[in-house]
């Protein structure tokens, strides 16, 4: 492979309405290495779902993928027909949604579904043979393997992440797409999820692109982090660095403002003004409104992100 | 796009915040040609029935204003009836009664129908059940049947057809408001609303109603196009006031010389009528394909 | 006598039976929402509520405010018997006790103006005329940062952000000046750089109005940073309760200790011993019997299976350090 398993150019995603088009995605470009997870953090709005859901060409009307390319393997995926992307997507690439829910048909039996899924990305595996691996699996998962006929609705909320997680590892993909996929889990059955991940990690060796909100989900299990505000990425680090030294004020605010359990007497400092008005964008930096550090060439020039040693990027104009 | 909203919020007042939904509702958007269709025709009929004193020709109830039965032509453009009375006079002033009717029908729902839709879902329980079984009941009623029957003992005028149209539309109405009553009533803003000390009066008039009020209106729409042919229906087979000029009535008289192949009277009272219905259905498909999207 | 005492709380709903099962099943079964729950606030307290979803959290804080009426217990605020009260009293005295709502956007009406939302509250409880409702309402406005306050009154949810919503909730629930408010996971539904802002908002107005909060929230990390105590549930049940840093410095219940190691930290090189407790929350129907946390505990004997520990005081902690685990001197 020439490329990084995952290079994404100048992606830009759009969405138009009668009157406003807004840039969801704005130029974004980034790098995720074989084996590795990337953490994508941003807030709501940020534009870090539609970028998860872009890199699958799963952008539905009137959202539409208007620039760059997403190579993946060497390929580009804009490239390729539909056909084709189909047949990426489950084998290659999988997706990991917020609610296992809406993803679980709840007339189906949970083996069923794996054999569903296994069989139609290759047909010549036996029914049989499909539901061993969704047991072997379902044991990976710390499942008790004969609830592989149980329904989803039989399932706890944790047990059916667990489910969506072993579906997006079935076919054994380069690359697993996990989009908030804790948010909606108790605290402990969250832990136990990542736990789950982290060990999955190492023995199936697939990488990952971690889409949250939550600092301290991906301070646990990124190896590499991406920070988005208002379609553009900020700054792009190695874990550790990103929380000791970061490189934009964005991300300095943004750690500064949310509570750490492990800390006392800890004082925060919440971010002034309101998250960005995806419709009118200031000119120049978005987060210029709100930043501590503005200066005028801020509020003009929209600065592009920039290597500044060590491995970390950044798009702010006090750094390079 | 909300500096724009609010600026304009601040340049019409109160009075403009009351219209600026009705205003929105015209802008771009899913059903808007439905919308904009609806409402012209409307204004149209309503408009002509009510400068009908003063656009009509001729009076329609005079008999003999020209030689009867004759076909249009330069001086009669709709031509004349078997009675010699000038078919363009008949056809401006012919909906009027039938508007009056469909008005007051609208007007007997809202006042029974909203009420008991509210009070019966907001309530809940037993209450609740049995109304809604009566309810169901009278749903199935057809409202042409019963305004013979009402017609036929109470005799005919404005107010008794109305009343028999609204009888079996009251329920309609109760269903609609019932379902998004329960929706709504379960909503964190009504549990707010009592959290502030509203008595279940005050959560109603002022949380509920407002957020089911857009429903209310579909139903009324549709409500008139019924209103207006069941009007006609009963015209038509004779129940109806045949002294006035009517285009139901019309259809009555119409109908006699069809035959003999004047086929002016019948069909212009028809268009006339399937335009009025037309008018209001699209309007109500309009308004439902704007909630739709909202 | 403190000012809010809950004492032997129970809540119990009935679940809903298809018509086959009303007629043939015996006795109908329970959700325990609320199983017994006893706690006390004194005044100017910050008392954070924790627990997971099914914990009982939010229908003991709207219990508290007689949003929802007890199926046995007490619960006296300022005296007063709240369930005991009559459907006028309750809205009298709803002035001082008011609840901040978790869904911005769902708790307020989107056919009333902001404004309007908020001098409801003043017009219902303190007969205010339009006028006068409305200059104290953009006084509040004020206080809770909603600026500009006169352009702001006559706007519509619709056309705020999550962050003013959630500050015009606040500002309704505190329009009355009450001396209790019960705050239901009043950030969860904020944006992360907001929840800051609004903590500091209801920071401000507890010394401004010398308020007494019952803050209900899943997030141990934000309970930490306001609150001044804390009880946390599990089931229905206060498994521990006491001061913030006593309880953060030496968990005694296991299922606390549990919680403390699995939320997330945004510091990748904290190191924590990282005991998660398998399995998920069993359902309130049919609690397991004994200590409601032994199938999970790592620690379960004999007696956590057959015996509910009651919640007491432990020797060598903090007389007010009240903790529901037989072995809790075993953590000291």
């Amino acid at each position: 492979m020439v490329r990084e398993l995952l290079e994404v150019e100048n992606l830009t995603v759009e969405y138009k309405a009668p009157g406003v088009s807004i840039r969801a995605v704005n130029d974004v470009s980034f790098r995720l290495a074989k084996g590795d997870t990337l953490g994508l953090v941003g807030e709501s709005g940020s534009g870090k779902s539609t970028l998860g859901h872009a890199i699958m060409r799963l952008v539905d009307p009137p959202g539409t993928i208007t620039g760059g390319r997403i190579y993946f393997a060497d390929v580009d995926l804009l490239s390729l027909s539909s056909e084709e992307m189909r047949k990426v997507r489950g084998k290659r690439i999988a997706m990991v949604f917020q609610d296992p829910m809406s993803s679980l048909s709840p007339v189906k039996n949970v083996g069923d579904h794996f054999v569903e899924y296994i069989r139609e990305h290759d047909p010549n595996i036996s029914k049989d043979s499909a539901l061993a691996i969704a047991k072997r699996i379902f044991e990976d998962l710390g499942m008790d393997k004969s609830r592989v006929t149980d329904y989803p609705h039989q399932f706890s909320g944790g047990m059916r992440q667990r489910v969506m997680i072993g579906l997006a590892l079935a076919l054994d993909p380069l690359l697993i797409v996990a989009d908030e996929p804790t948010t909606a889990l108790d605290v402990v059955v969250e832990a136990q999820i990542l736990e789950l991940l982290k060990a999955l990690k190492k023995s199936y060796s697939a990488s990952m692109l971690l889409i949250t909100h939550n600092m301290g989900v991906v301070a646990e299990t990124a190896d590499r982090i991406a920070v988005m505000y208002a379609g553009k990425l900020m700054e792009v680090s190695d874990t550790a660095r990103l929380y000791s030294r970061p490189m934009n004020p964005y991300t300095e605010a943004l750690l500064g403002s949310i509570p750490n359990i492990l800390l006392n007497d800890q004082v925060l400092k919440s971010i002034p003004g309101m998250p960005p008005d995806m419709a009118a964008l200031p000119k120049g930096c978005p987060f210029s409104p709100r930043c501590p550090y503005v200066f005028d060439r801020c509020r003009v020039e929209d600065p592009p992100l920039k290597p500044v040693g060590d491995g970390t990027e950044t798009a702010c104009h006090l750094h390079g | 796009m909300r500096g724009v909203v609010e600026a304009k919020d601040e340049a019409i007042g109160v009075t403009g915040r009351l219209l600026r939904p009705i205003v929105e509702s015209f802008g771009p958007g899913k059903g808007r040609g439905f919308l904009i269709a609806g409402t012209a025709i409307i204004a149209f009929i309503v408009g002509m029935s009510l400068l009908a004193p003063v656009i009509s020709p001729r009076d329609p109830t005079m008999y003999f204003v020209g030689p009867d039965n004759s076909p249009p032509n330069s001086q009669f453009p709709l031509g004349t009836d078997q009675y010699g009375r000038d078919m363009l006079s008949r056809t401006i002033w012919g909906g009027r009664f039938m508007l009056i009717v469909a008005v007051i029908a609208v007007a007997i729902c809202l006042a029974i129908g909203v009420p008991l839709g509210l009070a019966s879902a907001y309530r809940g329980g037993m209450v609740d059940k049995v109304v809604s079984l009566l309810m169901d009941s009278m749903y199935a009623f057809p409202s042409l049947i019963l305004a013979i029957v009402v017609i036929g003992v109470f005799g005919v005028n404005a107010v008794n057809e109305a009343i028999a149209i609204a009888v079996v539309y009251i329920p309609s109405y109760y269903r609609v408001i019932r379902s998004q009553v329960l929706t709504v009533k379960e909503l964190p803003y009504v549990e707010a609303a009592k959290s502030i000390g509203s008595t279940s009066r005050h959560v109603l008039w002022k949380y509920i109603l407002p957020n089911v009020a857009p429903s209310i209106v579909v139903v009324a729409t549709i409500n008139f196009a019924d209103s207006i042919l069941t009007t006609a229906g009963l015209d038509f087979i004779g129940l109806g006031r045949l002294e006035l000029p009517d285009w139901g009535v019309d259809l009555y008289y119409g109908r006699l010389t069809l035959p003999l192949g004047y086929w002016w009277v019948i069909l212009f009272a028809g268009l006339m009528i399937v335009l009025s219905a037309l008018g209001f259905g699209l309007l109500s498909e309009g308004l439902a394909e704007r909630r739709e999207r909202g | 006598m403190s000012f809010l005492e809950v004492s032997d709380l129970k809540k119990y709903f009935p679940v809903q039976h298809g018509l086959l099962e009303q007629l043939t099943t015996r006795h109908l079964s329970f959700v325990r929402a609320v199983d017994s729950v006893s706690f006390a606030l004194n005044k100017g307290d910050i008392f954070g509520l924790v627990g997971e979803s099914g914990s009982g959290k939010t229908t003991t804080g709207r219990l508290t405010i007689g949003l929802v009426k007890p199926t046995s217990g007490s619960i006296k605020l300022g005296g007063v018997d709240i369930p005991g009260l009559s459907g006028t009293e309750l809205r009298n005295m709803r002035r001082r006790m008011q609840i901040i709502f978790q869904d911005p956007t769902a708790s307020l009406s989107p056919k009333l103006t902001v404004g309007d939302a908020v001098a409801d509250a003043l017009k219902l409880l303190e007969g205010l005329d339009n006028a006068s409702a409305k200059e104290e309402v953009i006084k509040m406005f004020e206080y809770v940062g909603l600026s500009p306050a006169a352009e702001l009154y006559g706007r519509y949810p619709g056309n705020l952000s999550g962050g003013q919503k959630q500050r015009v909730v606040i500002a309704r629930a505190l329009i009355t000046s009450p001396e209790y408010v019960v705050a239901d996971e009043p950030v969860a539904m904020v944006d992360v750089s907001v929840r800051a802002q609004i903590l500091d908002v209801m920071r401000g107005m507890h010394e401004k109005l010398g308020l007494t909060y019952l803050f209900i929230t899943h997030d141990l990390a934000v309970a930490k940073y306001l609150c001044n105590r804390v009880g946390i549930m599990y089931l229905g049940k206060i498994a521990e309760q006491g001061d913030t840093k006593e309880i953060f410095r030496i968990p005694l219940h296991p299922y606390t200790q549990a919680l403390l190691a699995a939320v997330p930290v945004p510091d990748p090189s904290a190191k924590r011993d990282k005991k998660i407790p398998h399995g998920e929350i069993p359902d309130a129907i049919n609690p397991p019997p004994g200590c409601r946390f032994n199938p999970r505990c790592p620690y379960a004997t004999d007696v956590c299976r057959t015996e509910e520990p009651p919640l007491r005081a432990v020797d060598g902690a903090h007389p007010t350090h009240l903790v529901a685990c037989h072995w809790a001197e075993k953590f000291l």
